[in-house]
């Protein structure tokens, strides 16, 4: 046998992979000359595969200006919520004409103090020259207090002042009023002084409806009256310093003589915030020594 | 302007529309404990009935925290049984629980601030049945920490010192109620901080009230699902089977409101905070609101707010002026004004 020659061409096809379908394996056998020469080849081609555009998912999105004609505003409840300060003692003075102011609350300073249509009424005569009433108990921290005052009835010739005042003693105070006096007519005065002279500021003002209003923040004070629109505050450039912490506080209706009538009436005094001194006791403890 | 939160619980239905509102956040299995009741000053308050342990009733408030600053809380509460010793009655809450106070035994609060450990600062005794309007100033550091607190406006106690703990914490919300069985009621609740030139300082014992539509105002321009305008509005408590609705912009409703309490004071009043519930029927800001004042025969509108589109949720504008004059508002000026919205 001289020249064996056998080539064997093998084709597969795959199950798994279309894309590799040809494989090729040649043996080329041994020759005469020689019988240890073999000389054997394999040869496994391997075909290139068919590349494939594929598409599983197409869709088209639209971009656009959001704006659904249909979209509705709906309102279902609508309420207001009124923030205020809830003040610590409101006296609105309801009452029998003639009673006293309530006792609990207040001690009579000067004159006869009493209920009138459910006002307080401050008149001076012919019998007084002084009209007043004094919290009972002292108020301390922070405090702010209103009294609404109408000027009812006032001598036009005589110096008189009506208002709502803290104090501690004869010469320490601040209190804002309504006067009049000859020389500066109608006015809100702010009075105050802590322990010697007294130092005024006034504002010119003819109201005869007002409220007047005291301020206290640490040991600085401030007064304001109410014009019909607004609080206005009487000198905003100064303030006055009191340094203790706990003050009683007072109305008062007073003229310079008793030639002619002056009648306040007090709709309503209300102190808004701050605290009463001997409101309650804290951090109380026993201790039983048996 | 430093008003962080505020809140009388007027208005809300039912505890899924508080929580729903933004207002609170209320794990579910303590939310059967938690009702409204009556308030302290008519109205409402809510009430936790603490039927269960380790209950917790977050109010969050929205702190800058670029401006690490004292934060001032206030509420009014009442105990409405007896109280157990170790019962968390409050925290003013950051990232641990900064400044605290505890029910103790013979019914006193006790006060903590934290700093490695919990350090008792103080006490208060209390009387079960009766209203306290409690203020806490709180602020973490290690050298000039503050923890103050407040019954009915006096200072009980004031402690400074170091309270820095881990690092310094920003307070952002008030949880009451944390392990313990406690019955007690809430109301008037508000957060300040001490930034700005209103509002940033203790404000005292203060009180909400809210008043609600009573009568068509000048404009009926939204269409009401049934009856009257006004009418589809007024609920004191939520109900959302009839609505007003409109899609033009520039639609205005306006409504006549209840009048002011009496017993308000004039020089007592700090702000009004307009509340809507409203939605928008597509999830597309093409469609907004603003709330109207209408004072004196001249509108005034609010800044434009976007709007939910799932349930009817809370638009607030707290406004503390009247814009009429720019000064503060008065039972009058509150009685002669009309409120509504416009669609925006």
């Amino acid at each position: 046998m001289a020249i064996r020659n056998t080539q064997t061409v093998v084709e597969a096809l795959t199950d798994g992979d279309p894309k590799v379908r040809n494989t090729q394996t040649v043996v080329e056998a041994l020759t005469d000359g020689d019988p240890k020469v073999r000389n054997t080849q394999t040869v496994v081609e391997v075909l290139e595969a068919t590349n494939y555009f594929q598409l599983a998912q197409q869709f088209v999105q639209v971009i656009s200006n959001n704006d659904p004609s249909g979209n509705e505003f709906q309102l279902a409840q609508q309420f207001i919520q009124i923030i205020s300060k809830n003040p610590i003692a409101v006296q609105d003075f309801t009452g029998d004409d003639g009673d006293p102011p309530d006792s609990d609350f207040w001690s009579v300073t000067d004159g006869t103090p009493t209920i009138q249509s459910n006002d307080l009424e401050l008149l001076v005569n012919s019998s007084n020259t002084k009209d007043g009433v004094k919290t009972k108990k002292l108020v301390g921290g922070n405090f702010e207090i209103v009294a609404d005052i109408n000027v009812d009835d006032y001598a036009a010739q005589d110096n008189w002042k009506a208002g709502v005042g803290v104090n501690l003693s004869a010469d320490e105070y601040f209190e804002i009023n309504r006067e009049y006096d000859n020389v500066n007519g109608h006015s809100i005065v702010v009075r105050t002084a802590d322990g010697g002279a007294e130092t005024v500021y006034r504002v010119s003002d003819t109201t005869t409806d007002t409220k007047l209003k005291i301020k206290k923040d640490g040991n600085v004070f401030k007064g304001w009256y109410w014009d019909g629109t607004a609080f206005v505050e009487v000198n905003s450039s100064d303030t006055v310093g009191l340094t203790p912490d706990e003050f009683w506080t007072y109305m008062v209706a007073e003229t310079k003589n008793n030639e002619a009538q002056l009648r306040i009436l007090v709709d309503k005094f209300t102190i808004l915030s701050g605290y009463f001194a001997d409101a309650f006791l804290q951090n109380v403890y026993i201790t039983i020594i048996q | 302007m430093a008003l962080l939160y505020a809140e009388g619980f007027e208005g809300y239905s039912d505890i899924d529309q508080y929580e729903e509102s933004g207002g609170v956040v209320i794990p579910s299995y303590i939310q059967p404990y938690l009702s409204f009741g009556s308030g302290r000053n008519g109205g409402q308050s809510l009430i936790n009935s603490g039927g269960v342990f380790q209950e917790e009733l977050t109010i969050p408030f929205t702190y800058p925290a670029t401006n690490n600053t004292p934060v001032i809380a206030g509420f009014a509460i009442k105990f409405n049984n007896a109280m157990t010793n170790g019962d968390q009655l409050f925290r003013i809450f950051g990232d641990l629980f900064n400044f605290s106070g505890l029910v103790g035994q013979s019914g006193s609060v006790l006060f903590y601030t934290h700093i490695a450990n919990n350090l008792n600062i103080g006490s208060y005794p209390i009387v079960q049945g009766k209203w306290y309007y409690f203020e806490i100033k709180y602020y973490a550091d290690n050298i000039n920490g503050i923890a103050e607190f407040k019954v009915n406006e006096e200072i009980i106690f004031s402690w400074s010192g170091d309270n820095y703990y881990v690092s310094r914490v920003t307070p952002y919300c008030i949880k009451f109620g944390w392990n313990g069985w406690m019955d007690y009621q809430i109301d008037d609740v508000y957060v300040v901080d001490t930034t700005g030139t209103s509002f940033n300082d203790y404000l005292g014992d203060i009180r909400i009230d809210a008043i609600f539509p009573s009568a068509a105002g000048n404009y009926s321009q939204l269409t009401p699902s049934a009856g009257n305008n006004y009418e589809c509005v007024d609920e004191s408590s939520f109900d959302d089977t009839d609505y007003v609705y409109s899609a033009n912009s520039g639609d205005k409703d306006s409504y006549d409101y209840d009048a002011v309490p009496t017993d308000l004071d004039d020089a007592a009043i700090y702000t009004l905070r307009m509340m809507s519930f409203s939605k928008r029927t597509v999830a597309s800001d093409n469609i907004k609101m603003k709330h109207l004042i209408r004072q004196g025969g001249v509108d005034y509108v609010q800044s434009e707010q976007s709007l939910a589109d799932d349930n009817f949720s809370k638009v607030e504008d707290f406004v503390f002026e009247d814009p009429s004059d720019s000064n503060p508002w008065t039972k009058a000026k509150i009685n002669s004004a009309e409120f509504g919205v416009e669609v925006g």
